[in-house]
């Protein structure tokens, strides 16, 4: 990654605010959902599948940020 | 829902303590919120449909790849709004056996809050309905008044209120025989 320019000081700096505080908050739904659902099944899955579609763009935004970057 | 379930959302069950209802907001309100959704969700879907080809510099170069990231950061938001909406829904709970009424709130994320209130303890309780939504799937709010800590109960968005309101004055009226006689 290339950060010597502002303006991709910028795109960085944005990005890793916002996807920095979604993630927190991920973690921290999943946490909640998992604790007080009382590891229902239904609360398992559902954190389950969340996690797995949000890594999924997670990976996928961190790979164009790169290519931005270079 | 299963006994194994209701135990473990409810700990605190005694042996002699049956469950009459567990409560959670109404599906037509949870459709509502995800219809609110579903428009920040079209917004996505119509720039990547018609905004992108009509305007092809959206899509080229450096640029194009500012957009795709934008575009992938919009639909994180996306993911994590509709899973917080469920989250939300999911957790929010009211539970009502014959010895007391059991009010589970998660309000935000940092905020869990769990009330009882014993059915002997109550003073009052009053069922609304408004909207348009909520008189025609029949989904309102139930307060309950008491005399405790806790001054009033809310059951926001709830199915049936008038059902939960008749069952919560039958389960007083058991508890409290003599005064019904006089």
């Amino acid at each position: 990654m290339n950060l010597s320019s502002p303006a991709n000081l910028l795109i960085a700096g944005i990005y890793y605010l916002l996807v920095g505080a979604m993630t927190l908050f991920s973690l921290f739904g999943v946490y909640i959902l998992i604790r007080y659902g009382k590891s229902a099944i239904t609360a398992l899955i559902v954190a389950l599948l969340y996690g797995f579609i949000y890594l999924e763009i997670l990976a996928q935004s961190y790979s164009t940020l790169k290519n931005i970057l270079t | 829902m299963t006994k194994g379930i209701t135990r473990r959302l409810l700990p605190s069950l005694q042996e002699d303590e049956t469950i009459y209802m567990v409560v959670r907001e109404h599906w037509a309100h949870l459709f509502l919120k995800i219809v609110i959704w579903m428009f920040f969700a079209a917004i996505l879907i119509l720039f990547n449909r018609y905004a992108i080809p009509a305007v092809p510099a959206l899509g080229e170069g450096t640029f194009g790849q500012i957009v795709t990231l934008f575009t992938q950061v919009y639909t994180l938001f996306l993911a994590l709004s509709l899973f917080l909406i469920w989250v939300f829904y999911y957790l929010n709970i009211q539970i009502i056996t014959n010895i007391r009424i059991v009010d589970i709130d998660q309000v935000g994320l940092f905020s869990h809050m769990i009330s009882e209130l014993h059915i002997d303890k109550i003073e009052d309780v009053t069922s609304e309905t408004h909207g348009l939504f909520g008189t025609i799937f029949n989904y309102g709010d139930v307060y309950v008044q008491t005399a405790g800590k806790v001054e009033r109960f809310e059951f926001s968005n709830v199915p049936n209120p008038a059902g939960i309101e008749k069952m919560v004055l039958d389960l007083y009226e058991k508890t409290h025989p003599v005064k019904e006689k006089s």
